[in-house]
């Protein structure tokens, strides 16, 4: 479903040079599958995500959903993707539904099946209560749902999750985990980037470590404990930060 | 998606804006409360300032003081004898608006003259001190004596005393000569009478800065706050509540969104444009400035074209704003942004202000202030068309280009995500060569040639009427403009200019034919001139025919060699390296090869063409318009066809050289009997013989080019 090859952002620096973002990270995800991509900050991943869906150009390799590449199918990708992004905002002066029929405007769903979909979407993230209120009324962790259901509104085969438990307490953080499980669920390929390890123990089927741009260790937890001699993802995290790439064997 | 979908997508993107933009309290207060509180103010200051100032320029009004009661009658009859009315207080207003020229004098008591005049209550003081009752009677003799008072350092006292003194003369005359006749002399009282005449300039009845000037120039500046929060709250507002990216993150063009944003923007400015307009039109009825201004009231023709002027700024302004916001990471940075915009922007407006600043030469193309400068004379009713055509077609360039620059922008890697590089490095030169040039590039290189063609030509009229310098100065400014400009654009972007000037495929059959369209499509242009002539049912000026017939008779002292190389070869070379070349290739830099595509690009190119001919400074100038575009009709064709502009160089060459060539030889042609007056129908068989020339000349393009397909580059 997502195949990702040698992919490599770097950003001009202004005082000249380059700064390598992303340093040529290759892994594939299977539908059904929920990919961990885990490393702490700055280590590449929201500009992995960022690739993956054309929003960002690599500098080199390439990334692909359904076969098509993300820099020649920008359109056929984003229509195959939902984003769910911490910091996403809504528009302020619509209501849920205004703004997620918008979106499935946007997406190219006739009205009819983009009411069928909000109704499921009401339902299972139960937004009835505010669906016409002002989204400037909704506490964050109203929003944060509406930002899921607007991820959903165009039924995409693949889920990009880039931190979505920030700022949200434990109710907030429950209804994710209960989300991500309905995507599995679905059958939908999934990538989830977070920091917060315990939570991804929990979520994900398999895990791409990543540090300073590069994929370290991947596998499942299983193998993962293999490879690293390490019992939790606490743990292996703490020593790919001291030891750096060193685990996968890539020299800096 | 075909272009009907796009253009509903449009729509409901812009609703949604347009939705959330409304939606919001912040806008209503600058569309409806900023003008209804506004122009009520305004009218006060108005009134102050401008009414009093138009009354003292066209009617001044005196105060005059008497200092006793007795003195009222004999004074004011001996002011009246002398042809002076004085006026009651009460009836100032009636003199104020009865339309006369003249100094009206209000007369009063005052008590204290020098209390009076310290106080600014009077201008003059009268005092009478001895008076013979019996003046009228001639054989009496007379003595009179009146004590004038007045404040030599106030302008007005001294203008007033001097009013009030030739009255005071007349009398004396009146009284001299009364009595001179009585003693059977004929010589008149005042052998030497002076009569003073005097001349009003145009402007300076209206003072030193025009209302007419100021009115336009407020609600341009009202259109500006109409836009400038929406534009920052689409942009960078939406970027800062992080919803710009989810929006990006859809399989929809950025242009759409760009587009959609900019059309809420527009509609906004246009809905503050007309609630200002009508509070201000409202006002100026009510508070009876409109009667001032225009004796019938403010005609709705006035109204309209303001309107539309409104129309124009705001989809310039509108364009600029959002290339500007685009850029800005939050609503903070966006205002910092704007604040030395607004400062700029006023600069040229405050210009517009200024006394005796004709609409002409630069000013024509000088952003906003061309604007302003139009509208003023809108409102004063002197507005020419061939300026508004310019100031028209130049503010629409400006528009596109910064609408282009937007695009850019909006949503750009850079500006979205990177915090180490800056919007600049949309402008930095690419590392890898480019294919074509960007559409944002040939904006930007039409938004400068435009101003930079209009500057030259404007030189080029004062450099005198040295033929030869004249022609010169043509093919530099030609080779600058047409030339340069782009090509300096091309090596900014790292374009390669190789592929437009390559040799076409079975070249021999495809520059001949070429050449065949080229000798014989002058038929069609010569009848298109002849034909809009008759449209617009004008006839042309016999003065600038006669400037023709001057510069025909100039040319002929020079080679005909010379006059083809310079006003034949290089423009049709240089023109077509640009229409032809560089703005047609990048035109189609992202478009698909649909027929519908390519025929947007053929004719696009063609109007600009066309347009570029329009703004030359000649009467004829719409006229040459349609004809240009026809020609450019059939060299974008021609263009697209062949996949390169070299025979359409040719074509263009010799359907030029031959024009000129008929006008070179003209005398020559006509001893032989062949005469083509410029204003005479072509010979029928000799036109039918033309158009079906070209037509084979074209068939026999498409013929040649056929296996190609439709392929461009």
């Amino acid at each position: 479903m997502i195949d990702v090859r040698d992919l490599t952002k770097q950003f001009p620096l202004a005082g000249g040079g380059d700064l390598t973002a992303v340093g040529g990270v290759s892994f594939s995800i299977a539908a059904g599958e929920v990919y961990g991509l885990l490393g702490p900050n700055g280590a590449g991943k929201t500009t992995t995500l960022l690739m993956i869906l054309g929003l960002l150009r690599p500098t080199s390799g390439w990334a692909s959903i359904d076969g098509f590449r993300s820099d020649d199918f920008p359109d056929e990708v984003k229509r195959r993707v939902g984003l769910v992004k911490a910091n996403a905002g809504l528009y302020q002066y619509l209501s849920p539904r205004e703004m997620l029929l918008f979106f499935a405007d946007l997406y190219g769903v006739s009205v009819a099946d983009a009411n069928d979909e909000l109704a499921k979407l009401v339902k299972l993230l139960g937004l009835a209560e505010y669906l016409d209120r002002a989204c400037s009324t909704l506490s964050t962790g109203q929003r944060q749902r509406v930002n899921l259901a607007r991820a959903l509104i165009h039924c995409p085969p693949v889920m990009l999750l880039d931190e979505p438990t920030l700022g949200l307490d434990v109710m907030g953080t429950q209804v994710i985990t209960e989300f991500i499980e309905h995507l599995r669920g679905e059958g939908k390929a999934v990538i989830l980037c977070t920091h917060h390890l315990d939570e991804a123990e929990r979520m994900c089927t398999r895990f791409g470590l990543m540090h300073r741009g590069l994929i370290v260790a991947e596998g499942t937890l299983a193998e993962l404990r293999t490879q690293t001699g390490c019992q939790s993802l606490v743990e292996m995290f703490l020593k790919l930060s001291v030891h750096g790439p060193v685990l996968a064997g890539a020299a800096e | 998606m075909n272009s009907n979908d796009r253009l509903r997508r449009l729509v409901r993107l812009t609703l949604k804006e347009l939705r959330e933009i409304l939606r919001d309290r912040r806008t209503i207060l600058t569309l409806v409360l900023m003008p209804l509180l506004m122009y009520p103010l305004m009218s006060v200051a108005f009134q102050q300032f401008f009414v009093s100032q138009l009354s003292t320029i066209k009617t001044p009004h005196y105060k005059l003081g008497f200092e006793n009661e007795s003195d009222v009658p004999y004074l004011t009859r001996v002011l009246y004898d002398a042809g002076l009315s004085l006026i009651e207080v009460e009836d100032d207003k009636a003199a104020a608006q009865s339309g006369t020229s003249h100094p009206f004098v209000e007369a009063g008591i005052c008590r204290d003259l020098t209390k009076g005049l310290e106080e600014y209550d009077i201008h003059v003081g009268l005092r009478l001190l001895k008076a013979d009752k019996a003046h009228n009677d001639p054989r009496h003799d007379l003595a009179v004596d009146v004590e004038v008072w007045y404040r030599e350092d106030w302008i007005t006292s001294r203008d007033a005393v001097a009013y009030i003194d030739k009255y005071l003369a007349a009398a004396n005359e009146k009284f001299l000569e009364a009595r001179l006749k009585n003693l059977q002399v004929t010589q008149r009282a005042a052998p030497l009478r002076i009569i003073r005449k005097t001349v009003q300039g145009e402007d300076s009845a209206s003072g030193a800065i025009s209302i007419t000037a100021v009115i336009p120039f407020i609600l341009i500046l009202m259109t500006v706050t109409g836009a400038v929060y929406p534009a920052i709250d689409l942009t960078a507002g939406e970027r800062e509540r992080g919803t710009l990216e989810v929006l990006v993150a859809a399989p929809i063009p950025r242009i759409g969104v760009l587009l959609a944003k900019y059309v809420a923007v527009l509609t906004v400015a246009l809905m503050t444009a007309a609630a200002n307009l009508l509070a201000m039109t409202i006002t100026l009825e009510v508070s009876g400035l409109g009667r001032q201004l225009f004796i019938e009231g403010i005609p709705p023709g006035v109204i309209a074209a303001v309107f539309g002027l409104l129309l124009l700024f705001a989809a310039f302004f509108s364009a600029v704003l959002l290339a500007i916001t685009s850029s800005a990471r939050s609503f903070k940075e966006a205002q910092a942004y704007l604040i030395p915009l607004m400062l700029v922007a006023l600069a040229p407006g405050v210009l517009g202000l200024m006394p005796g600043v004709e609409l002409s030469g630069i000013l024509l193309v000088t952003p906003l202030a061309n604007i302003v400068l139009l509208g003023r004379d809108l409102f004063a009713l002197k507005a020419s068309g061939a300026a508004t055509i310019i100031v028209v077609v130049s503010t629409l360039l400006y528009a596109a280009a910064a609408i282009a620059v937007a695009a850019r922008i909006f949503g750009a890697e850079s500006v979205l995500y990177s915090s180490q590089s800056g919007w600049s490095d949309l402008f930095r030169r690419p590392r890898q060569p480019q294919t074509s040039p960007t559409v944002t590039a040939a904006c930007l290189c039409l938004a400068i040639m435009f101003p930079a063609y209009f500057v030259f030509l404007n030189l080029l009229g004062r450099m005198g009427d040295e033929i030869v310098t004249q022609l010169v100065l043509g093919v530099v400014m030609t080779a600058i403009v047409l030339g340069a400009i782009p090509l300096a654009a091309c090596q900014a972007r790292r374009v390669p200019i190789g592929p437009a000037f390559r040799f076409p495929d079975r070249a021999a059959g495809v520059f001949a034919a070429a050449a065949v369209v080229g000798l014989s499509f002058w038929v069609v242009s010569h009848e298109t001139v002849l034909g809009m002539q008759k449209i617009r049912a004008v006839s042309i000026d016999p003065v600038f025919m006669q400037r023709v017939q001057e510069y025909a008779d100039k040319l002929r002292e020079l080679p005909a060699v010379v006059v083809f190389l310079t006003i034949a070869l290089t423009p049709a070379v240089f023109e077509e390296a640009f229409f032809r070349g560089y703005l047609f290739s990048a035109l189609r830099s992202r478009a698909n090869d649909s027929l519908a595509s390519v025929a947007t690009t053929v004719v696009t190119t063609a109007i600009v063409f066309g347009a570029f001919h329009l703004i030359a400074p000649n009467p004829m100038a719409s006229e040459r318009f349609v004809s240009s575009t026809l020609v450019g009709l059939v060299l974008g064709w021609l263009r697209w066809r062949t996949g390169t502009v070299l025979p359409g160089m040719l074509l263009h060459t010799l359907h030029n050289g031959l024009l000129i060539m008929l006008v070179y030889y003209e005398p020559q042609l006509s001893e032989r009997g062949i005469g083509i007056a410029r204003e005479t129908h072509i010979p029928t068989e000799w036109m039918a013989a033309g158009v079906t020339t070209a037509c084979l000349g074209l068939c026999a393009i498409y013929v040649l080019t056929r296996r190609k397909g439709e392929q461009s580059t």
